[in-house]
């Protein structure tokens, strides 16, 4: 080979590739972040959140990001710090499509169940909500715990009944978690559920319940309740109730 | 919607005429204090910001508990206070002794309100250091809450007790600045961290509640500063960055000085540059627009850009009000005398945390005005997450038009923690 050809061919081995050739730098974000563990380089996640605030608008884009993210839950390979990334941002783009993926996600191992929940909780669909009290009934312990909160933080009027099935829990931190789920719900029927389990409640339940049952008395006001709201007024000004409840209802 | 809306209207203009107690009742005080009448503060989050020892001076409240998940820590405050101070690793059993009365929170963001809610469900009152919330939904439920259970609050926004700085805000009140059109805010700066593998947990922190309702992550020492700082502020899991946390307390000036306690900004616009890379992930620094409904326009950025501190410029000249004395221009303004029938901001004094305790009157900041300056700033953050322009009702609030907005709102919290 001639001086001037080698030239040409050592030349042509350093040169960086042609542009077509380069990676786009979203793909590649896509690729790393499967990678990404918390604590760790956070470059992939910059140049994701900033291609989603780029798509605001644009539906097709979002599906097909929304697709990705999705993809991530359901990649065995995944890290927990992708999968953390993925669900906080379906809690902000994830629709009725989302919810089987999150839904899975709800299972025993709780790092995993505060994912899907973090997700769950905020979707206003009520896919989302049925998801949640699907999971009622095979979950237990913190899991639990954490999806009666949910239901709570929805204020899911559908959810009443199996609260109030866990309301009598032998498990008192779920039980508590019930009667304060049902008290951010309101209604009459958790109303009643409350004043019926107050006397019979565990004290850290019972803790529960006098708010749960003061925000009830409000929405039953607010809803024009108001003599379901004085009965509960009445019993909380009972010489047993703590002297800081009964002056909470006297301003009432 | 916020419930009671209409009962919160209704009181307020109730109150325009007659001073409301905020509780109608007797002692809160532990039936055996005797001999000494002193209210029992539970100290919760023993760092730089923990207030309990300045709010006991002067012998009307004594520290009887203290609380941290650093054993070292709470060792250390229990051993230097002495006198039967108990120490607790869970804020549970600090609020349930029966010798705590009130609390101090100086935790990490994520940790302000639950332990406060906590409280005023357990019939006790809460003081918690600034910025009151991790979001938008946790100040609106502790500002229900404390209204509901007729419990006394306050937030940790010292500067708009200051004597100068209220004198200050009366005479712009009062027009000596003409109208007021725009505000300028100017804060610290952010930090930024490198990347750190995990560590194993060191002993004597209780990791798991220093997560709290944040998603599980490994621990590194960065992320809890067991030594010192207080690193989790630039950790959105955590906090909201100095956006919040150093930025309230100037915001909180625009927000009285603007007679806007009850309310908010009506549109949120603005960037921010974020860390390249690492742990920090919150702005560095930043440049947010805010529009009012009556017009005035707030500027909120960091102090490279703008002097920290609150500037409101009027059509006759400014005020710059921070944490020295207050500058004006013409600095005439400033010598001006109030006349007999010109409006004054209710007063500071005797109206601190340990006054309302025993008073049950409002403090000179309480929940709707901490949950509504907080509010301010978790705006700046969601705008520039966003990246767009967001149109805010502060009546309902909620964000008009933004689906993916107001799932910004609130957060999902690690079990078993709730409000």
């Amino acid at each position: 080979m001639n001086p001037t050809n080698a030239n040409l061919v050592l030349a042509a081995a350093d040169a960086p590739p042609p542009e077509a050739e380069k990676p786009d730098p979203v793909e590649q974000a896509f690729q790393d972040v499967l990678e990404y563990e918390l604590g760790g380089t956070r470059k992939a996640l910059y140049v994701l959140e900033d291609h989603i605030n780029r798509t605001y608008g644009d539906a097709a884009a979002r599906r097909e990001i929304v697709g990705r993210l999705l993809a991530m839950l359901e990649n065995p390979e995944a890290t927990q710090g992708c999968k953390d990334f993925a669900c906080k941002k379906l809690t902000l783009l994830g629709g009725a499509e989302s919810v089987p993926a999150l839904a899975k996600l709800i299972g025993d191992d709780e790092s995993l169940a505060v994912l899907g929940r973090y997700a769950l909780e905020q979707m206003p669909q009520p896919e989302a909500a049925a998801a949640l009290r699907d999971a009622l009934g095979r979950t237990k312990g913190r899991v639990l715990i954490g999806v009666i909160n949910s239901l709570g933080a929805r204020k899911d009027e559908q959810a009443v009944a199996a609260l109030i099935r866990l309301l009598a829990d032998n498990d008192a931190a779920v039980a508590a978690a019930a009667a304060a789920a049902l008290g951010k719900i309101g209604g009459s029927q958790a109303a009643a559920a409350l004043r019926a389990a107050r006397s019979k409640a565990a004290p850290e339940v019972r803790a529960e319940i006098r708010p749960a049952l003061l925000a009830c008395a409000e929405c039953l006001v607010a809803s024009g309740n108001k003599d379901e709201a004085q009965a509960i007024y009445r019993e909380l000004s009972g010489e047993d109730e703590p002297e800081w409840i009964r002056a909470a209802v006297e301003k009432e | 919607m916020p419930p009671n809306l209409t009962r919160r209207r209704f009181l307020k203009g109730a109150a325009a005429s007659v001073a409301v107690p905020y509780l109608i009742s007797g002692s809160v005080l532990r039936a055996d204090t005797a001999p000494s009448n002193r209210i029992g503060l539970g100290a919760i989050g023993l760092g730089a910001r923990n207030s309990s020892g300045r709010l006991a001076v002067g012998g009307n409240a004594q520290v009887t508990a203290v609380c941290d998940v650093v054993k070292a820590k709470r060792e250390a405050t229990q051993q230097r206070i002495g006198n039967g101070c108990k120490a607790y690793n869970d804020f549970r059993d600090l609020i349930a002794d029966p010798n705590v009365d009130a609390i101090t929170v100086a935790t990490p963001e994520h940790w302000h309100v639950i332990p406060a809610v906590t409280a005023a469900k357990a019939g006790k009152d809460a003081y918690v250091e600034k910025p009151l919330s991790l979001t938008i939904r946790e100040g609106r439920v502790l500002t229900e809450t404390f209204r509901r259970l007729g419990r006394v609050f306050q937030h940790g926004t010292q500067l708009r007790r200051s004597g100068a700085n209220r004198h200050a805000v009366e005479l712009m009140l009062n027009g000596r600045i003409g109208k007021i059109h725009t505000v300028e805010v100017g804060s610290r700066p952010g930090s930024r961290c490198g990347c750190e593998k995990p560590e194993p947990v060191p002993e004597g922190l209780d990791y798991d509640l220093f997560l709290g309702q944040a998603p599980w992550a490994p621990y590194c020492p960065s992320r809890v500063g067991v030594k010192g700082g207080r690193p989790w502020t630039f950790i959105r899991d955590y906090a909201g960055g100095f956006v919040t946390a150093a930025g309230i307390h100037y915001i909180d000036l625009a927000q009285l000085g603007l007679g806007t306690d009850d309310t908010g900004p009506v549109e949120a616009e603005g960037e921010a540059v974020f860390p390249e890379d690492g742990l920090f992930d919150t702005p560095l620094t930043w440049h947010v627009e805010y529009r009012y409904a009556n017009g005035v326009k707030l500027i909120y950025t960091d102090n490279r850009k703008c002097a920290e501190g609150t500037k409101f410029i009027g059509a006759e000249g400014w005020i710059h009000l921070g944490t020295g004395s207050p500058k004006a221009e013409p600095a005439s303004v400033l010598g001006s005398q109030l006349g007999a029938n010109e409006t004054r901001l209710p007063p500071a004094a005797g109206h601190g945390f340990i006054d309302c305790i025993r008073s049950r009157e409002q403090t000179s900041c309480p929940p709707e005005t901490a949950h509504r300056s907080t509010t301010v700033c978790h705006l700046a953050n969601i705008c520039m997450l966003l990246g767009r322009k967001v149109r805010w009702d502060p009546e309902k609030e909620v964000f008009l038009d933004d689906a993916e907005a107001n799932r910004m709102i609130a957060r999902t919290m690690r079990s078993p923690w709730h409000l």
